[in-house]
């Protein structure tokens, strides 16, 4: 009897070697993946520390000999971007009276909409954010021409209004659609309450809604600055030329092929701009991962 | 009593609500809709340097047909479409399981995963064109460890820029695969795992055919996501091969951008989006329909 | 003061429809409940009633006025709602206060208001806690509260005791029939609990499918239920429902079962209608010796509830359900022989599911 039921078990040492093989195989792989994602970060930053005369002369993986923020400030404050050489500090200035109005706007209009399509019988919401969304998947490149002009007749275009007026524009939907989802879920009674109470619509909002509204406010605004932060396109045809942000000076700087390419300035100006969003991934943690997923998951 | 009763029929809140959501959506509806009317009708004009409302039939798709550089870009966008949507896809996919598996650093991992998706193209691809430099990148550094024949000259060969595009684009998106899928992984039910256990399945098998079909929908999601990245990409190619060698690398976001504002070519760009467009509508019509046809079976 | 009357309420949702032809008329100070399974339109009709729910004809008036098109606010309502619906972000006092801060009363008002409420609803310590730090039964008790300050005449109620526990509901209740009595104002209080209905109503309307089945007295919904579906509704065990056809002999009318037949005194339906007789478990009681059965069947099971106990008995194939005493049930034969009040007996119409009235 225990003879026989015994043989039906495996041996459990055999299950082992096999666990440890997949062990040694999950942990290789991660660590390839590791590499293959910190390296191109990891060669920025040594060769942004780097002397141009050691770029030129040592690898990419070289680590600096004197590291040295020279580069940076030549990246911030006198690469040449074309025949002006002031580096891309000014870029910086632009990017933020952009990055300012632009997710302000946005993210309150998109929570204003949110809470009137998903919470009142607006007639026909689910038709109305279905085409602010499907707008949302069109390319800019079919509506930039026709945008041009619209700008240029109301008088925004190659202006600071022009620019922060796109990136509402583009970005409405997208935020609309989280508020949409969020505010789904909370319990329709508590608006039909405080409709009992004698509380209007921007009443109900403003001491109800709202306060309940933190976690998922953060979340569009993330979405919001990474977006206009990190757009090119956009910034590129409707801001103009005093107001180019940072992506579109970095864009130029690296571009700006007079005497030889200096790699440690480029890489330093790469760096300068993507610290914001870089900053903030890593400070929001959560909330990051939240934003980029939220549209995916409902949507 | 009665306090308010008496008939005064007031102001309606839902009226609020309306008129609240209405300039938004209005102004966001014709800014969409009408640009894109826009640019089909001009698709369909002799449009040059400024917008001409002459017909001009399918005139501007012939020439745009004719163009080799558009067929470059056509071709390279299904080149690099495949690519990229399957490397991500494929790639996503490992990372969000090997990261489930209850490994050590999980949360470093993830971020370390997904930061690059904080990045704008310009910068991912400024950083993988340093790197994939032949003269002072990867290339150089084989080189001078001895390997004198080494060659990766991807990044300047017109038949392999394209690739680098590919690594590059892969580096950037596919952290937002592995998040989208971890959070589909972490809501499969456990009980489903202890069903699996109980029978004794392989983990292996117990993904390939049971978990991974339950994720699908997830799936589908993030190959729409994807796609739209390839028909938008844009920023990448400037910052990374400015299109080039030649015209090696250049897409349909590209044509139709330079043609607008360096080469005046109105019509012919506008015949190139609406190209473009007819590409998202196919792509989400194929996502509606594989929906639609899985949720029509039983 | 307040009575309300509905007439010829119509809502549907799409293909839907909620609400068919409802008219009701509740007196002044009256306990209305309206009682039926989910999604048989009565919380549609409380909302809109409330004014937070359009109908799509039919009107609704308050002491005759009618209120089509006044907000919810200006209706003199105070309302319950069935997940409480506290405002997660305001401390159970600006909960209560929100509704008389958007009156504009005066802040001495208020404050009297409040107090007086918290203190009628012994929630006063938990004025300065944030509804998340309550347990089910005070958030209950503040739900409450938030009607009572607005001091409507006019209380709504959507099946509030529907997420506490057996224990606390039972107290709530209690609570709030006492409510009741004290305000002197009209109830009107959504269930799917006939037990709720029964103690609390002074009047029940039965929905079932967006229509009302009948409006009336607790004792008359249970004694003399008006239709099939309330019969098959109320009680616990429901009314016990058979099928007959009608027949005479001599010009006296009997219900010809599957198998037996049952005299119904006042029976006047015509020979060969088809009737469905209705018999509460209360209603049946075991054969003396040598007494003629109305019913025979095999016991199935005995349910001992404590007080009674409940035999299942299988009579041509149909179970019946029969309330006896535990020391009856005790000593019961495998094959059971049952006898009917018979003044007792309620008798359907099969073919329009309505209650045929008998000539006592």
């Amino acid at each position: 009897m225990t003879a026989a039921r015994s043989a039906r078990y495996r041996s459990p040492r055999h299950r082992q070697s096999i666990v440890r093989a997949q062990h040694f195989g999950l942990y290789l792989f991660l660590f390839t993946a590791a590499l293959f994602f910190s390296i191109p970060l990891l060669i920025m930053i040594s060769t942004s520390l780097k002397t141009a005369a050691e770029v030129r002369a040592g690898s990419v993986f070289a680590l600096p000999v004197e590291p040295g923020f020279a580069a940076w400030t030549r990246a911030w404050g006198e690469a040449c971007i074309g025949r002006t050489c002031e580096g891309i500090s000014a870029g910086l200035w632009n990017s933020v009276i952009i990055l300012i109005p632009s997710t302000v706007l946005s993210v309150g209009l998109a929570a204003l909409n949110g809470y009137a399509l998903s919470l009142w019988n607006v007639p026909r919401a689910g038709a109305i954010l279905a085409a602010l969304l499907l707008g949302a998947f069109i390319p800019y490149q079919v509506m930039i021409y026709p945008l041009v002009r619209m700008a240029s007749t109301v008088g925004i275009y190659g202006s600071l209004p022009g620019i922060v007026a796109v990136h509402v524009i583009f970005g409405i939907p997208v935020l609309t659609l989280i508020f949409c989802n969020f505010y789904k879920g909370l319990p329709p009674e508590l608006i039909k309450a405080a409709r009992v109470d004698g509380a209007g619509f921007f009443r109900i909002f403003r001491r109800i809604v709202l306060p309940m509204s933190g976690n998922i406010i953060i979340v569009a605004l993330i979405l919001s600055v990474t977006g206009v932060w990190n757009d090119y396109l956009l910034s590129l045809i409707f801001a103009g030329r005093d107001n180019l942000p940072m992506t579109v000076q970095l864009a130029s700087l690296v571009g700006t092929r007079i005497g030889v390419p200096e790699y440690n300035v480029n890489m330093a100006a790469t760096l300068i701009t993507a610290l914001p969003p870089l900053l903030l991934y890593l400070l929001s943690g959560k909330y990051f991962v939240r934003g980029v997923t939220a549209g995916a998951i409902k949507g | 009593m009665a306090v308010g009763r008496a008939g005064k029929r007031k102001w309606s809140a839902g009226c609020t609500a309306v008129l609240t959501l209405m300039p938004t959506v209005v102004i966001c509806l014709i800014a969409y809709y009408g640009s894109i009317g826009w640019t089909i009708g001009m698709s369909f004009t002799t449009s040059g340097i400024l917008p001409k409302y002459e017909f001009a039939g399918f005139d501007q798709y012939i020439r745009l047909w004719s163009e080799p550089r558009w067929h470059t870009a056509f071709a390279n966008m299904f080149i690099f479409g495949a690519l990229y949507v399957g490397g991500c896809l494929v790639f996503g996919v490992a990372l969000a399981i090997a990261v489930d598996q209850g490994v050590r650093g999980r949360n470093f991992l993830q971020s370390l995963f997904l930061y690059p998706i904080a990045l704008s193209f310009i910068v991912t691809g400024l950083a993988w064109q340093w790197f994939l430099n032949p003269t002072v990148g990867l290339q150089a550094f084989v080189r001078s460890l001895g390997f004198e024949g080494f060659v990766f000259d991807w990044l300047s060969s017109p038949e392999k820029a394209i690739f680098t595009l590919v690594i590059a684009g892969v580096w950037q998106s596919s952290g937002l695969v592995m998040a989208i899928v971890y959070a589909g992984l972490g809501s499969i039910d456990s009980e489903i795992w202890r069903a699996g256990r109980v029978d004794g399945i392989p983990k292996v098998r117990m993904y390939r055919r049971v978990i991974l079909p339950m994720l699908t929908p997830v799936l589908l999601v993030c190959v729409v996501l994807l796609a739209m990245n390839v028909v938008k990409s844009y920023d990448l190619v400037v910052a990374m091969t400015g299109g080039g060698p030649g015209f090696s690398t250049d897409l349909p976001a590209k044509f139709v951008v330079d043609n607008l504002f360096q080469r005046a070519n109105i019509g012919l760009a506008s015949a190139g989006a609406t190209v473009m467009l007819l590409a998202v509508l196919v792509i989400l019509l194929l996502s509606a329909c594989i929906q639609r046809i899985r949720k029509a079976r039983p | 003061m307040t009575q309300i009357t509905i007439r010829n309420a119509e809502r549907s949702y799409g293909a839907l429809k909620v609400l068919r032809d409802v008219s009701l008329d509740i007196a002044d100070q009256e306990f209305a409940v309206l009682l039926g399974p989910s999604g048989c339109g009565k919380s549609t009709l409380l909302s809109a009633i409330a004014g937070l729910d359009d109908l799509q004809s039919g009107e609704i008036l308050f002491d005759g006025q009618n209120v089509a098109g006044v907000e919810p606010a200006d209706r003199d309502i105070g309302m319950v709602f069935q997940s409480y619906a506290l405002y997660p972000s305001m401390r159970v006092r600006d909960n209560l206060s929100f509704g008389l801060e958007t009156q504009k009363l005066p802040k001495a008002d208020i404050r009297k208001r409040v107090e007086w409420a918290a203190d009628l609803l012994q929630i006063t310590p938990l004025l300065d806690r944030k509804p998340s730090a309550l347990s089910g039964g005070q958030r209950q008790r503040v739900a409450i509260g938030r009607a009572l300050v607005r001091e409507a005449s006019l209380f709504l109620f959507d099946e509030p005791l529907s997420n506490l526990d057996a224990k606390l509901r039972t107290e709530m209740r209690v609570e709030i029939k006492a409510l009741h009595q004290r305000l002197g104002a009209t109830f009107i209080y959504v269930t799917h609990d006939q037990v709720e209905a029964m103690t609390l109503a002074t009047r029940i309307a039965v929905i079932n499918g967006g229509v009302i089945e009948q409006f009336a007295t607790p004792e008359e919904i249970y004694n003399r239920p008006a239709s099939l579906f309330v019969a098959g509704f109320i009680g616990a065990p429901p009314m016990n429902l058979i099928p007959a056809v009608v027949r005479s002999d001599a010009g006296q009318a009997y219900a010809q079962l599957a198998d037996g037949a049952l005299t119904i005194p006042g029976l006047t339906a015509a020979d060969g209608t088809e009737i469905v007789v209705g018999i509460r478990p209360e209603d049946l009681a075991l054969c003396e010796e040598g007494e003629a059965a109305d019913l025979t069947g095999k016991v199935v099971v005995a349910e001992l509830l404590g007080a009674d106990t409940l035999v299942w008995i299988e009579v041509a194939g149909q179970r019946i359900a029969v309330r006896l005493a535990p020391e009856d049930a005790d000593r019961l034969d495998p094959v059971v022989r049952l006898r009917a009040t018979a003044d007792r007996i309620s008798v359907f119409d099969a073919a329009s599911t309505k209650r045929l009235e008998l000539t006592r």
